[in-house]
């Protein structure tokens, strides 16, 4: 996976935020995970790709800015599950946009959500793990992207 | 007894219908009689009339109309009491005359059958006179009418009475038994015969049966052996279905999976009963959108009977495939599948497509670890020969240096103070990209110096992304993404070098004196001489391997210098400062060797290190003087007016030597073009950070234009 790939979901994400949220998100510096980092926060969702690409999307993000996001779209009543379902649908929508960009090879499961702090999320070892902070409104959430190439790509 | 039973039953019945129609009959009989009673009164009345009408000059054609009825119901009546009929009488009402059988019955009804047929010869004259009566036959056929009259209703008296007789005769029991007796007889035969008709036929078909069933038996014995040996069949090929460890299915047309198949399949695909699915439904499920497509159109040439299947089986997409099941846990659950096609062809038309499936991932994986694995081995390979001729301990630091370096990138740009303001936030980035640069720099020159090509240039291709970036007039978090790229390859580089240096030290300590290849360089002999001239060494190396590519000649003299004076912490600073140095020098200040000879240097320069302390501060340190150019101030000061670093009047007003720190100013550089040695404009700012900001030392600058370059580099204690 090089650098367009990546813009790939990064641009997935600043969209979701510019058109859903309708205020654009700001791209914080990338960095390199390291095996002793653990970038969790309240809401997670957990995306598997396979394909020609293989590996996972993760985005994890504060219940505060899942809240304000969810206010921001009309709705008063953020409670856990929805959040939860919110965050499900972003890192949906992120995998979902990268798969009409990277064409029919790539395949993408159902997000698992995670609530509260699992403790750590496995990635492949195969490939290095991207993390790349989504600012919104001054909140800080994480997209985490570790995907390789497939063995019969 | 139950054919007498129902003999007797229709006996009776029988019985009871003959009782009602000889009552019935004989009603109509002694009716008949009443109306022989009343014929003759009619005659004389219609006589009568027909002469009156005649006398008046009336017509009588009504009249005879009405007499002909009559002579018609004369003749049938009276005929019927001789020989039995049906009389219709006047008011349309059939009787159903018959004779009155006694003698005097008989004989009274011969008696009116003779008083009546001359009368209606008479009557016949005068129907046949119609209008034109002749009153002679008129009176004459009245009068033979009056002159019977009375008989006529003697006889009709008589009649009934006989058949009242006749009645009761006809009734008697001997009578009534006989036809009882003819019924039961006729009932029983009407029953029996059928019956042993049929008992004949049961007997013959008893005969046919018993051969039948002989053969029967015969046949089913044979059935019972075939459904033997079909079952046993049929138990083998469910226990090869069971076990056979590939999917075996068929398919039609239409790609429903037929009613046998292998467990495997079951377990290959994740799903139970798969017969009747459509298979590629299955498939759509695991494969992309793209290799299902693929693999749909194949199945469509498969059954096209038109095309060779030879060809087709030799273009087969899913012969090695990617599957991919959704895993309840989250993600995929990978396989590799390989599966092999064959026609089932009936009567020049492909019906099936025999589907043969098998779960390869163990293989695959094994052939992508070895593939990785080769790839691996010959990348290490090459790392190898690279630091074949490098102690280990040096390799060692460099690959922890190299390792804390990049940790320094991830750290940095994982920052979380992001500035607020746009303005800021450029100013962040660039301050971010600056250290980012300074740690490849560095790495880079660790690899100068070690002569590690392969990292010299993986970090300058580094380098070139970093200055890309510099030269942006904006920056945002996502342009660091090719950075982000390049740290993760250089990354595992250092991670495939540290293995390599894992298994190459275990065979250096295996081999014998790991410091053998230095021992010329060694005075001394002992093991803290070897390792001061370790570093001197490599400077060596660098300064000649620099001094080769430029052209220049260069000497490097390191009298006392002894890096273990220093505290341990600083070491691998000391090292990294005088490689940069070494570096900087070699690109800046020295000279090509027909200009040194020019300005009357000797054509060889020499970089001279010594220990020695700060005259003021004490603290521990070493001078690193070139005998090159020196720092062009002149250079500095347009540089420094040209990037903004100074105006033109600061650099009128400040000293030379003032002017001359603005070399540590981070991207300043005096060299006119970019190579692997200088010109990134990096270098001198990462010696005043890690020396003055970091470790608290001190740096001096002094230089003579044209002839020496001196830097003074102390540390703490």
């Amino acid at each position: 996976m090089d650098e367009t790939h990546l813009k790939i979901f990064i641009k997935g994400t600043t969209n979701y935020f510019g058109q859903i949220a309708r205020e654009a998100a700001e791209i914080g510096t990338p960095y390199l995970k390291e095996d002793n980092d653990n970038v969790i926060l309240d809401y997670s969702a957990v995306i598997g790709i396979s394909g020609s690409y293989r590996g996972c999307v993760y985005y994890t993000a504060p219940k505060e800015m899942i809240r304000k996001l969810i206010i921001h779209m009309g709705e008063h009543n953020a409670d856990d599950a929805l959040c939860a379902d919110f965050v499900g649908e972003i890192a949906n929508t992120i995998a979902g946009n990268a798969q009409e960009e990277l064409g029919a090879g790539f395949m993408i499961s159902v997000p698992i959500v995670l609530a509260g702090n699992p403790g750590s999320v496995r990635f492949p070892k195969d490939a290095p793990t991207f993390v790349i902070p989504i600012i919104w409104q001054g909140n800080k959430s994480y997209l985490l992207i570790c995907v390789g190439e497939s063995i019969t790509a | 007894m139950a054919v007498s039973f129902v003999a007797s039953l229709y006996g009776i019945f029988h019985y009871s219908n003959i009782l009602r129609h000889e009552l019935e009959q004989h009603g109509e009989v002694r009716t008949g009689a009443v109306l022989v009673r009343t014929m003759d009164a009619r005659w004389i009345a219609f006589l009568g009339s027909i002469e009156i009408a005649r006398r008046d000059g009336q017509p009588v054609g009504d009249i005879i109309k009405d007499l002909k009825g009559y002579v018609t119901l004369s003749n049938d009546l009276f005929k019927a009491y001789i020989i039995a009929a049906p009389v219709k009488t006047i008011t349309g009402r059939t009787l159903n005359i018959r004779p009155v059988n006694t003698p005097v019955g008989m004989s009274v009804a011969q008696e009116l059958q003779s008083i009546w047929s001359p009368l209606e010869v008479k009557i016949q004259a005068i129907l046949q006179n119609g209008e034109n009566q002749n009153p002679e036959q008129l009176a004459e056929a009245l009068a033979y009418a009056q002159k019977h009259s009375k008989r006529v209703i003697e006889i009709s008296d008589i009649l009934s009475g006989e058949e009242n007789i006749y009645r009761d005769q006809r009734m008697a029991g001997p009578i009534i038994m006989r036809y009882i007796l003819v019924s039961y007889l006729t009932a029983v035969s009407v029953l029996l015969i059928p019956i042993i008709f049929l008992m004949g036929r049961i007997r013959k078909s008893n005969t046919a049966l018993e051969e039948s069933a002989a053969l029967l038996n015969q046949k089913n014995a044979q059935l019972a052996e075939d459904t033997r040996k079909i079952e046993e069949a049929k138990r083998e090929s469910d226990v090869i279905m069971e076990t056979v460890q590939e999917g075996l299915l068929l398919i039609d047309v239409k790609g429903v999976i037929g009613a046998q198949y292998s467990r495997e399949l079951e377990r290959i695909f994740r799903m139970e009963n798969l017969a009747g699915f459509n298979f590629l439904n299955i498939l759509q499920r695991v494969l992309t959108e793209k290799m299902y497509n693929t693999t749909r159109d194949y199945l469509g040439l498969l059954f096209d009977a038109k095309r060779k299947e030879k060809q087709i089986l030799k273009v087969n997409p899913l012969d090695v495939v990617e599957v991919n099941f959704s895993n309840p846990e989250g993600g995929f659950i990978t396989k590799y599948l390989g599966f092999t096609f064959r026609r089932v062809v009936e009567a020049g038309v492909v019906t099936r497509v025999f589907i043969g499936v098998g779960d390869i991932t163990a293989r695959v994986t094994l052939e992508r670890e070895l593939r990785q694995s080769e790839l691996k081995k010959e990348k290490q390979f090459d790392l190898l020969l690279g630091i074949l001729h490098i102690e280990p301990k040096q390799v060692q630091e460099f690959i922890e240096t190299a390792k804390k370096d990049l940790l320094e990138i991830t750290t940095t740009l994982r920052a979380e103070d992001f500035a607020a303001a746009s303005a800021g936030k450029i100013d962040e980035l660039r301050d971010r990209l600056n250290v980012v640069f300074r740690c490849v720099h560095n790495i880079k020159g660790n690899a100068s110096y070690l002569k590690l090509i392969y990292f010299q240039k993986t970090a300058d291709e580094f380098e070139s992304k970093i200055n890309q970036l510099r030269n942006r007039p904006s920056l945002t978090g996502d342009d660091f993404l090719s950075i982000v790229m390049a740290q993760s390859d250089l990354r595992n580089d250092v991670e495939e070098l540290d293995e390599i240096r894992s298994k190459l030290g275990e065979l250096r300590i295996g081999g014998g004196d790991s410091t053998e290849l230095f021992k010329n360089s060694d005075r001394n002999g002992n093991a803290t001489q070897t390792r001061e001239d370790e570093l001197i060494v490599g400077l060596r190396g660098l300064v000649t391997d620099i001094a080769q590519k430029t052209g220049k000649s260069v000497r490097l003299e390191a009298k006392d210098f002894n890096a273990e004076s220093f505290r341990s912490d600083h070491r691998p600073l000391v090292r990294d400062v005088l490689i940069q140095l070494t570096r900087n020098s070699m690109a800046h200040s020295f000279e090509l060797p027909s200009e040194r000879t020019k300005v009357g240097k000797g054509s060889e320069g020499v970089i001279e290190i010594k220990p020695t302390k700060h005259e003021e501060s004490g603290l521990n340190g070493f001078l690193f003087r070139d005998d090159g150019k020196g720092i062009d101030i002149g250079k500095v000061r347009e540089r420094a007016i040209s990037q903004g670093l100074i105006t033109p009047e600061d650099a009128q007003r400040m000293a030379e030597t003032e002017l001359a720190m603005l070399i540590f100013t981070p991207g300043f550089s005096t060299a006119d073009e970019v190579t692997t040695e200088a010109g990134r404009g990096m270098g001198m700012d990462i010696i005043k950070e890690k020396i003055i900001d970091e470790c608290g030392g001190e740096i001096t600058v002094s230089v003579e234009p044209g002839k020496h370059c001196t830097f003074g580099i102390f540390l703490p204690n």
